[in-house]
């Protein structure tokens, strides 16, 4: 561990500094498996992943590889993907359908359930010997909270999800709440990577901060669009709206949008045709039919939400991107995204959205690819942690209303962190969440 | 142009494989050096450039999750980008080389023509080489005498994941 604290989380001046250190080091790294990853509840898949019977996904989750599946009985099931017998990884494929699992190294074959149903020669088995013992093993804790899959690998872990997702459960109802039927996740994925420390797409995914000058290049791509990129982000100093502390190290940052416009606030380029503006508005009417006016607005403003450790899902209206990432190494991590839409939408407004997302999101993107190139040269700076060893996260300290491009929402991620990381307990910048555009709901 | 009735139709295949193919060398070598404005004049104004997530390399971005689905707007947003150096990816531009191969006329007829190839770019920055294998499709029109101009271009990415490469802000 490093010799300085983790944070310094100064309320009297006030700032909040980041030890470098914890993006470098490695003996940190492991206590980050231990403390974090092997304690935190963690993202898994999305139940629309599973559309029948018997399809599964393989991934890994917390660095241990998984099957995503939905069972005969069409439970969801989470089952640890390797094999009871010799420990090899059991399905490869990416994705599939299959009532049954085999490892090719001695034919012992799995179901969607887990259950170990058969193996070549089991009459040479000893007596007693049990196939029931056999199962593939389950993670000791797997929920879901609205469509949103989670496993703990910690067995004495006695918060439930619902618990620990604590605030951001708002968050994920004003997502879930877009489709009648269930929220989608499109086909393919965005599997890149950054040369960057993990906790850095953590700040990085909820920071209104960079977004004029990292991404200034989307920036002007929406202004030559036509839209009024002034107008709908607050004068254009920054993207609007304010940063909310939704407990347990989680964090938002979001605005309503109060408009009643034609199309998404802020950040979107396809939806300018008569069209889809015509379509755009008939869904924010069976939006405010449904849940009211206050919520609608909600709705259709936009939040980046972190939901501690590695969950991310940014919602702008105009398109709404899953992500989670794992450090292979201090200095490098995976990231995989998806797209998330109601199947519902006419097919002028999905390919809006499907449109709009890329011009912003995914590693071919017109924004990603400067966050990628932005925490890459961070770690690179990173070399230099004993000479300066302190990230400034301070923007915002002294506000009541923090707004978006302050940094209250990575010093909740950071306090988390600490607390998991030195056991010393979370003093929360007071009253946050309550003061900031949270309107209660008004019903379904 | 006059497609060539020559009496040998291979020979006229030929022919026709070897203007294709110089139209490819020459975008090749626009993209490689940066020269991206004259690459833009390779297209028609309306355009279709893709390219399709790694998993998911069938992939129609009414369904999917694409990487890139490029209208003629966006492309001139993304080359402007790059040319002005506000695409912190490639800026400093990274050095680039690709290896093109495998150029084959699918169909030629009063629609234009399909073309496919592949490809390898080689991109270095610093200390780091990335190696990015490709196959690409093109619908070409025909523009002149022995060339052509891009209706659409799908590249499709020889990779499973974007791993370790990260990203790809350079024109494919």
């Amino acid at each position: 561990m490093a010799e300085l604290p983790l944070i310094i989380d100064d309320r009297e001046t006030p700032k909040f500094w980041v030890n470098r250190a914890t993006m470098v080091e490695p003996g940190i790294l492991e206590q980050e498996r231990e403390k974090i990853f092997d304690r935190c509840w963690l993202y898994v898949g999305h139940e629309s992943e599973l559309q029948n019977v018997h399809d599964f996904r393989t991934r890994r989750v917390g660095g241990r590889p998984v099957i995503f599946t939905r069972s005969s009985e069409d439970n969801i099931n989470v089952l640890v993907n390797v094999c009871t017998h010799r420990g090899m990884i059991l399905e490869t494929r990416k994705e599939g359908n299959g009532r049954n699992m085999r490892c090719f190294y001695h034919g012992w074959s799995f179901n969607t359930d887990g259950k170990l149903t058969s193996m070549p020669q089991e009459e040479d088995y000893p007596d007693g010997w049990k196939k029931s013992e056999r199962c593939l093993p389950r993670p000791p804790h797997v929920d879901s909270y609205r469509g949103f899959w989670f496993l703990c690998w910690d067995k004495d872990q006695s918060e439930s999800l619902f618990d620990y997702l604590a605030n951001a459960t708002d968050y994920i109802d004003l997502v879930a709440d877009q489709s009648d039927t269930m929220m989608q996740i499109s086909g393919g994925s965005h599997l890149y990577s950054m040369h960057a420390n993990w906790k850095l797409l953590a700040e990085n995914s909820a920071d209104g901060y960079h977004a004029m000058t990292t991404h200034n290049r989307y920036i002007q791509m929406i202004s030559a669009s036509g839209a009024d990129f002034k107008k709908r982000t607050g004068g254009g100093k920054g993207l609007g709206g304010g940063a909310a502390d939704l407990g347990n190290g989680h964090a938002a940052v979001g605005a309503s949008d109060h408009s009643k416009g034609d199309r998404p606030a802020g950040l979107a380029r396809a939806f300018h045709s008569e069209e889809a503006g015509k379509d755009y508005k008939e869904r924010r009417q069976h939006l405010a039919e449904k849940f009211g006016e206050e919520w609608t607005d909600r709705i259709l403003g936009g939040r980046n939400v972190v939901i501690f450790p590695n969950l991310v899902i940014v919602d702008l209206g105009m398109g709404c991107t899953v992500r989670t990432f794992y450090p292979e190494e201090p200095g490098y991590m995976e990231i995989t995204s998806w797209e998330l839409s109601p199947p519902e939408v006419t097919d002028t407004l999905n390919d809006a959205r499907k449109s709009d997302f890329l011009t912003f999101w995914g590693p071919a993107g017109l924004a990603t690819p400067d966050d990628v190139e932005a925490l890459s040269r961070c770690q690179k700076g990173f070399a230099s942690y004993k000479i300066d060893p302190w990230n400034d996260l301070s923007r915002g300290m002294d506000k009541e209303h923090p707004a978006s491009t302050d940094e209250l929402q990575m010093r909740v991620f950071w306090r988390k962190y600490n607390e998991l990381m030195t056991g010393e307990a979370v003093q929360e910048e007071s009253g946050v969440y309550e003061k900031v555009d949270m309107i209660a709901r008004t019903g379904k | 142009m006059s497609t060539p009735k020559a009496d040998d139709p291979v020979a006229a295949r030929m022919k026709l494989r070897f203007e294709v193919e110089n139209f490819l060398y020459r975008e090749a070598d626009l993209m490689d050096n940066w020269l991206l404005d004259d690459w833009l004049a390779l297209w028609t104004e309306e355009l279709l450039y893709l390219v399709p997530s790694t998993d998911k390399p069938e992939g129609n971005p009414r369904e999917h999750l694409m990487f890139i689905q490029d209208d003629r707007f966006l492309l001139n947003q993304r080359v402007r980008s790059i040319m002005n150096g506000t695409a912190w990816a490639e800026s400093p531009r990274s050095t680039l080389r690709r290896v093109l191969s495998n150029v084959q006329v699918k169909s030629d007829d009063d629609g234009g023509l399909t073309v496919t190839s592949n490809f390898v770019v080689y991109r270095s920055q610093g200390s780091t080489l990335q190696v990015f294998p490709a196959h690409a499709e093109y619908l070409l029109e025909r523009s002149g005498e022995a060339n052509f101009l891009i209706r659409q271009k799908r590249v499709v990415l020889d990779l499973e994941e974007l791993r370790p490469h990260g990203r790809v802000a350079f024109i494919l």
